[in-house]
């Protein structure tokens, strides 16, 4: 029962080591999913924009974000952004440095990515809630920004939790992509500890069990948000819209 | 929920935490932490191994503090160059194609490669000639992946983004040798392993002087300190003590050149 | 830039087919396996269906990149038991491996959409079909299957281009495809505009399947 021991908590085994990677990948995932919704929102009306120059950028944006590997898009921002960013604290006060972390490089580069995919589901979600809310809205006097904020939104999330849902289990997979510029995640630890135990199936099997629960809980959460947004719109008694 | 988004936030923090003012002098060094026994991450998440002990020393010398941290080696120099540490303790030999690159130190050991085998494949020699037809690993980017080419075109070369990786194919029989530094190798023969044994005589890669400390290309001042300090810790013992921490032999000996072996 | 193509011109050239080759293999043989899933998922309420939801929620919910991993360097670990089994031969190679990760994981995806576009088929075509005194076999065959098929294409071309992204994972256990090469040649010259290449190989890749792809459905829409 060696194996066992390599997995207790405390000095002796790589247990509290896999927890705090544990807490890496949610920290990591939790806070991109916030800043890729903004993002998302930005993006789509980037690409409805009446602004020719804004809306091809929207469209590049997409393209670029879903044609190019997430592995790709993480190292390029991960080298490019700190001699971007090592460039511009060098002209402004030279001799300090300021390090992009992998943490930020990577919430950066899932951002980027999930927004892409994320400024599809917000398009379909507008377009369920429909152009004569907007209209009503305005005709009551709202300003644009009020509009948006109390009658569009609110009515959005309903449509949007479905699409949402999937980036969400997406971007906590795709959180394993940053162990490869050494982010201290649930990966990364499992590759050292592999490194030291040589028990690679031990390792990798256990991290693949705990993102089936992660992915299998999110689901789950996601279908109870369904149901409570959903409330009455749905006939209690046949479950139909 | 709150702890983990303390989590978050608190990497955040620390990822900021990189502005430092030039007066109290805190130096990043940067190593790749898949290296044992010269660098490697232990089970409380220390970064530990000869090399970081050396730095160590050096720091000690010239009076810094020094803040480590690890990155992949197949991007360790760009690493370097985009400024995320300001020098390099990792056992990187020093080539020509690196010294385009960045600037080393006087070497402070001499890392030579040899190959080792899986007991159950028949050899007495590991020559350009015996190796036709066998599967060998290296790690990608390291001088040995560069001889397998140069010298090993008949055999069939596999490389891996870490060493461990190579070793790891080896003791499960999917590649015959491994070529790589006599000392990791070594290391991980000590840990239990009893698949494999070397072969043949260790030797360097022509043009390289031995493992050496880089720097960026325009850090030439701190270079010139480093060296400086390196030489301290050489001529005091404080290099010696801490070799033989790890190694029972003499690490300073230069072995023969690869064309020496192999051109006869 | 132009040096760092034109004198690694043969490593993008072997780096592009890898992946064009592997993602493709990948999908196709993905979809054979998603088929009996897929069915399973739409038409089985017992324990088939059981299965074929719990294949769906475990290869869906672990990353690629672990599932590399564990199917490479965790098979090696049983090396010998493998072998007392007569299956070292698939697993000792990295290409079957990467390969064998490809299709579990897109298998699960692709049973997805096609369980999607099954249960989309309305009950009249079922009716006519038996009215037609077609077998069930040769219903599914030549009727469903077409339909599921037209139905499907849209998100199964998607699920294409996820793959060729995906064939990127594949460096990691030494089969070195676009993203490989590019790997291996940032570590011998140090130089980020590799990088940049890389990109612009996978923004042509994808674009040139999207356009294959769109000429694709247009000819199939009638069915769909």
């Amino acid at each position: 029962m060696t194996w066992l021991n390599s997995l207790s908590y405390g000095s002796g085994g790589w247990g509290d080591e896999l927890l705090h990677g544990l807490g890496v990948t949610l920290g990591l995932a939790i806070a991109t999913f916030p800043v890729a919704i903004v993002l998302s929102f930005l993006i789509h009306w980037a690409k409805v924009s009446h602004y020719t120059p804004i809306r091809l950028f929207g469209r590049a944006y997409t393209t670029v974000f879903k044609s190019l590997p997430e592995i790709l898009t993480l190292l390029i921002l991960y080298y490019q952004s700190q001699a971007i960013v090592s460039w511009l604290v060098e002209a402004v006060a030279p001799g300090s440095h300021l390090s992009i972390s992998p943490f930020v490089a990577g919430m950066m580069s899932l951002a980027f990515v999930i927004s892409a995919y994320g400024s599809e589901v917000v398009r379909a979600a507008l377009n369920a809630v429909g152009k004569g809310q907007f209209e009503a809205a305005a005709s009551l006097g709202l300003s644009p920004f009020n509009a948006f904020f109390k009658v569009i939104l609110p009515q959005v999330w309903r449509h949007a939790i479905p699409g949402f849902g999937n980036l969400w289990v997406i971007l906590l997979k795709d959180t394993s992509l940053v162990s490869v510029i050494t982010l201290f995640e649930l990966t990364h630890v499992a590759t050292i500890a592999i490194n030291t135990t040589r028990q690679p199936f031990l390792f990798f099997g256990l991290i693949s069990v705990i993102y089936v629960v992660l992915v299998t809980l999110s689901t789950r959460a996601q279908k109870q948000v369904e149901k409570r947004v959903s409330r009455g719109f749905i006939r209690e008694e046949t479950g139909h819209v | 929920m709150k702890s983990l988004f303390r989590i978050s936030a608190l990497s955040v923090a620390m990822s900021l935490s990189g502005l430092a003012s030039a007066t109290a002098e805190t130096l990043r060094v940067g190593t790749e932490g898949a290296y044992a026994p010269f660098n490697s991450v232990s089970q409380d998440g220390a970064i530990e191994g000869f090399d970081v002990d050396i730095g160590n020393a050096i720091c000690a010398v010239m009076e810094v503090e020094c803040e480590w941290s690890v990155h992949d080696w197949g991007g360790i120099i760009p690493a370097l160059n985009a400024n995320k540490f300001d020098f390099m303790v990792a056992s990187m030999a020093i080539t020509p194609a690196r010294q385009k690159a960045v600037i080393f130190t006087d070497p402070y050991y001499y890392n030579a490669m040899r190959f080792v085998k899986l007991k159950d494949v028949e050899l007495d020699d590991a020559k350009p000639e015996t190796l036709k037809g066998l599967t060998i690993g290296a790690q990608q980017g390291a001088v040995s992946a560069k001889v397998l080419d140069d010298w090993f075109a008949d055999s069939d070369i596999k490389l891996f983004p870490k060493l461990g990786e190579a070793l790891m194919d080896l003791e499960s029989g999917r590649i015959d040798l491994v070529l790589a530094s006599q000392f990791a190798i070594g290391d991980w023969m000590n840990d239990g392993v009893d698949c494999c044994e070397f072969v043949g005589e260790s030797f360097l890669m022509d043009g390289t002087v031995g493992a050496g400390i880089a720097f960026r290309k325009d850090d030439a001042e701190l270079q010139a300190r480093v060296n400086k300090a390196l030489k301290t810790i050489m001529d005091n013992g404080t290099y010696d003590e801490i070799r033989k921490k790890y190694f029972e032999f003499d690490i300073m000996s230069k072995p023969g050149y690869v064309s020496e072996l192999f051109n006869q | 830039m132009f040096d760092l193509y034109f004198g690694e011109m043969s490593r993008w050239n072997d780096g592009l087919i890898l992946t064009a080759v592997m993602s493709t293999l990948s999908v196709v043989i993905g979809f054979f396996a998603a088929l009996p899933i897929a069915l399973a998922r739409s038409k089985s309420k017992g324990i088939l269906g059981f299965l074929a939801l719990g294949y769906v929620n475990i290869f869906r919910g672990v990353p690629l990149l672990v599932l590399m991993f564990l199917i490479y360097y965790g098979s090696g670990q049983f090396s010998r038991e493998l072998r007392g089994l007569g299956l070292w031969w698939f697993f000792r190679d990295a290409y079957y491996c990467g390969l064998l990760a490809l299709v579990l994981n897109t298998a699960a995806y692709q049973a997805e959409i096609i369980r999607g576009s099954l249960d989309t088929i309305s009950t009249s075509v079922l009716e006519t079909n038996a009215a037609l005194n077609l077998t069930r076999w040769t219903s599914f065959r030549r009727v469903l299957l077409p339909i599921a098929f037209a139905k499907a294409l849209p998100p199964l071309g998607n699920e294409y281009i996820l793959m060729v992204k995906a064939t990127s994972l594949l460096a990691i256990i030494t089969v070195f495809d676009l993203m490989g090469q590019a790997r291996m040649i940032f570590s011998e010259t140090f130089d980020l505009r590799v990088y940049y290449i890389a990109a612009a190989h996978y923004l042509v890749l994808v674009l040139l399947i999207e356009w294959g792809l769109r000429r694709f459905e247009a000819r199939i829409k009638w069915m769909a």
